[in-house]
This record gives C-alpha cells, sequence and structure tokens, in this order.
C-alpha cells in the first residue's frame, strides 16, 4: 500500500501542468469579466505624455517603430496609444523602422489608428513613412547627420524630395524629439550614442519591461527625458482616453501577479519548512 | 469575399497560437509544425525585405549614376564567399568592414554616453533634498554604487579579506537585489506576451464581446 502523503509534499509534487493551469485560468477570468481595478496612473507615463503636449507648434518627431511582428502583442498597445498622443496635436511627424518586419508593425498600428479619418492628417504633408532603413546603429548615424542623402525615397517609393513635410530637412537637428518603441538594448541605446550625444535630441524610450533597470541610468542621468516599457500601456490608454487592448489587460496583470507573488511565497515557505524538517 | 480572408487568417492564427502553447505541456509535432512555419515564413519576409533594401538603397543608387555604390554591393557579395571551399577567405574582407564600421559608429560615442554622463550625473546627485523619501533613495543609490564598484576591485586582494570584505559582501547583495528586480521584470514581460496572444484568442477568435 502507498504510504500516504502529507499535503506538503503532495503540494511539493504537483505537477508544473496543474500551476501553468491555475495561471491560464486567473489570466482568463479577468480578461471576460472585467473586475474594474483601479488604474493608477505612474508619473513616469505623465512625463511622457506632457513631453508631447508640450511640444511646439510644427515640431518635427521623429517615431522609431523599433519592435518586429513577434512583439506586436508586447508592444502596439503603447506604440498605439503613442500615435494617438502624437496625431492629436499639430506635430510633424517622421516614421521609420529598423526592423525588417517592422513595416508590419507599422500597417497595424495605422490601420487602427487611421489618422487620415480621426485626426484629419495627411500623409507626406503631417506624417510620413520611410519604411526599413537597415545598418542598425550605423542607420541612426547616418539619419542623423543627413537624412536626406541616407533615405533617398519613403517606404512607398516616393523621392524624398518630393514629400512636402520633408522639404529642407537634414538631419537630426531639425527634430525635436526621438521617440522609440524597442525590446533591443543596442536600439534604445543606439539613439542615445546617435542622437541624445551628439545632437542633444530629446529622447522618449518605451522597452520591454525586463530592459528597465538597464536603461534607468540614461533616464536618471537625463539622456532619456521619459523612459516607460511596454507594461505602462494600460495607464497610458486610460490618460489619453483612448481605451485599447493595454487597459483590458491590466485586470488580468494585476490577478496573475498576485497569485504568482502567493505562489512565490508559498514555495518559499515550503522549502524552509522542509529543510527543517531535514528534506531537500 | 474579404471577410472570408479575415476570418481565414484569424483561424490560422488561432490554431497556430495553440500549437505553439501546447508545448507548455511537452514538445509534440504540432509545436514542431508551428515553430518550423513560423522560421519559414519569417525568414521568407525577411529576405524579401532584404532584397527591397538592397534594391532601394544599392542599386538604385547604382543605377542613378552613384558608382561609389559599387563598393557595398561588391563587399556584400564577398560575404556569400564564405561557402567556397578555396576562395572562403574573402568574406573576411566584408566581415570586417561591417564590424569595423559598426565598432566605430558606437564607440565614439559610447564613451560620452555610457561612462562619462553617468559618472557626471552620479557626481551630481543630491544627498539631502526636501523629501525625505528621496533623501533615503539618493543615500541608498551612492552606497549601492560604492560599493558595487568596490566588489570588482580584484587588484589588491586585501580589500576582500576582513572587516573589508563586509564592504564588497555589501555590494554583492546590491547586485542580487538589481537582479532579482530584473527578473521580476522579465516575469511582466512574458505576461504581456501571453495576454497579448489571449486576448486574439478570446476577443478576435472566439468573438467573446470586449
Amino acid at each position: 500500500m502507498a504510504e500516504k502523503k502529507s499535503i506538503i509534499e503532495w503540494i511539493e509534487a504537483m505537477p508544473r501542468e496543474v500551476i501553468y493551469t491555475i495561471m491560464l485560468i486567473v489570466l482568463i477570468i479577468p480578461l471576460i469579466r472585467p473586475l474594474g481595478i483601479p488604474v493608477p496612473v505612474s508619473a513616469r507615463i505623465k512625463e511622457w505624455h506632457e513631453f508631447i503636449q508640450n511640444l511646439p507648434e510644427g515640431s518635427y518627431v521623429l517615431v522609431s517603430i523599433d519592435y518586429g511582428a513577434g512583439t506586436i502583442p508586447t508592444f502596439e498597445p503603447f506604440m498605439l496609444a503613442t500615435m494617438h498622443d502624437l496625431f492629436s496635436r499639430p506635430l510633424k511627424i517622421v516614421i521609420m523602422t529598423t526592423y525588417a518586419d517592422g513595416p508590419i508593425c507599422y500597417k497595424s498600428v495605422m490601420d487602427k489608428l487611421k489618422p487620415e479619418e480621426t485626426y484629419g492628417k495627411k500623409y507626406g504633408e503631417d506624417y510620413v513613412f520611410l519604411g526599413y532603413i537597415p545598418g542598425g546603429e550605423t542607420a541612426m548615424k547616418a539619419i542623423g547627420e543627413n537624412l536626406p542623402k541616407a533615405v533617398p525615397m519613403d517606404f512607398y517609393r516616393t523621392p524624398i524630395d518630393q514629400i512636402p513635410m520633408l522639404k529642407g530637412i537634414t538631419g537630426a537637428k531639425d527634430f525635436a524629439v526621438v521617440v522609440t518603441v524597442t525590446p533591443s538594448g543596442d536600439v534604445s541605446e543606439g539613439w542615445i550614442r546617435q542622437w541624445v550625444t551628439p545632437y542633444g535630441t530629446p529622447y522618449l524610450c518605451c522597452v520591454l519591461a525586463m530592459m528597465e533597470p538597464t536603461m534607468m541610468p540614461y533616464y536618471q542621468a537625463g539622456q532619456c527625458k521619459a523612459l516607460c516599457t511596454d507594461a505602462h500601456a494600460g495607464e497610458y490608454e486610460f490618460l489619453i482616453g483612448k481605451p485599447g487592448e493595454g487597459i483590458k489587460k491590466l485586470d488580468a496583470f494585476s490577478l496573475s501577479l498576485t497569485v504568482l507573488a502567493i505562489l512565490i511565497i508559498i514555495a518559499n515557505i515550503l522549502y524552509f519548512v522542509l529543510k527543517a524538517g531535514g528534506k531537500k | 469575399m474579404a471577410d472570408i480572408w479575415i476570418e481565414l487568417g484569424i483561424w490560422v492564427a488561432a490554431l497556430y497560437t495553440i500549437f505553439i502553447f501546447s508545448f507548455a505541456y511537452r514538445d509534440n509535432p504540432l509545436f514542431k509544425f508551428a515553430e518550423h512555419t513560423f522560421l519559414g515564413v519569417a525568414v521568407g519576409y525577411n529576405f524579401v525585405r532584404a532584397l527591397s533594401a538592397i534594391r532601394k538603397y544599392g542599386l538604385d543608387r547604382l543605377a542613378g549614376g552613384e558608382v561609389l555604390y559599387i563598393i557595398p554591393i561588391i563587399l556584400g557579395i564577398l560575404l556569400y564567399f564564405r561557402y567556397h571551399k578555396t576562395l572562403y577567405w574573402l568574406y573576411r574582407y566584408g566581415m570586417s568592414i561591417i564590424v569595423g564600421v559598426g565598432i566605430s559608429a558606437a564607440f565614439v560615442r559610447l564613451i560620452d554616453a555610457q561612462f562619462l554622463r553617468q559618472i557626471k550625473a552620479t557626481a551630481a546627485l543630491k544627498l539631502v533634498t526636501a523629501d525625505p523619501a528621496t533623501t533615503l533613495g539618493n543615500i541608498v543609490f551612492l552606497v549601492a554604487v560604492v560599493t558595487t564598484l568596490y566588489y570588482f576591485i580584484f587588484t589588491f586582494p586585501v580589500l576582500h579579506t576582513g572587516g573589508a570584505k563586509k564592504v564588497a559582501d555589501a555590494g554583492r547583495w546590491f547586485m542580487m537585489i538589481a537582479f532579482g528586480y530584473s527578473f521580476a521584470k522579465t516575469v511582466i514581460a512574458r505576461y504581456s506576451l501571453i495576454l497579448g496572444r489571449l486576448t486574439f484568442l478570446l476577443y478576435d477568435w472566439l468573438k467573446i464581446p470586449r
């Protein structure tokens, strides 16, 4: 006859699939039936929003969609909220990407944003998409030095000198801010090296939550005017009054992290109980 | 008609998402199928985009009379000599230029951007401020910087013995806390990914009201 297991031993031997299932349920329930957990707007997201709102009329903004199709679920809510914020103002927005599959992300964002219908913006006069610019950091350097020379035409193969809003634009010194949303450390630091350091261009950077500690020194040193992560998307949507995917995830996010914290505490208690009992 | 294609696309994406998630149970042929399809599509797409970039930034300019663009095009072609049994050494010329240009572009600004400005910002830190929480934070920050730097002084072994070892130990603790914070943020980033797929499955595929 099998020896009867104690609760501690039973929990300890629990298959990981059970924990996955618990987490899945915890994630799905709030998505089907929102719990209405309050949305606190952090100071960091306010800084980002206020920076955009305080840009002088007619300022040129470079937005680099520096993520690929694989991270659309992660970054698109934040990117979309940023675009809403930017397009709601009288700014000249130059969009590009350093990712080969970045144009997919651009299309996905623009299909949801609908700049012509929602904000009355006109392609070529209020915004332009330069497409994928290969070369990574060398591309950032090249467009900072001489944009028309580095990028001969936009994504739709219209020569740069035939795009009204780009007439007279030479490089980084003409831009009031550079905005990037990226999961890459090379990219987030590359803009600092190639635009912030030589030209002093203000920089707004949104990175993966796990990259935040790496970017924090730049933010604290003032090289980054605002630093946010993909996890801020819900707060941003709430702040600008454009509820989207980010805000829907917040309840699930909060609840699942709470359950995760409880599981961590239980696991640690079990560890010490078993250790005290002489088991490893 | 367009709706049928959109719906078909949603179904394909949903099934592939489930195939990929099935790995959480264990490795299986459906996961492998989805993985290989994803890789194939990604490589195919990137190949086409790369060709488009070569045309836009190289061939068009060459055709427009900018003859110097022949140099990067030749250097690019040289990279493929890597697969040649005897002339493989030629690829090193292309590679050396890529590495050289990349490093020089980054390194010129690196010292200023990632070293000097960080030191300046730390040196300019005001230890005492009107806000007690900020004051405490700044003091902890300064102690963390000093002790962590101290931990990495290996030139003088005596600095890691006796009472002085406690300073290095404190630095190690600060690093562990920082790594823990980074790991926690990694978990948050992963949640963001899975929530993205779940919202797609629930709202777009299963049509659950938003």
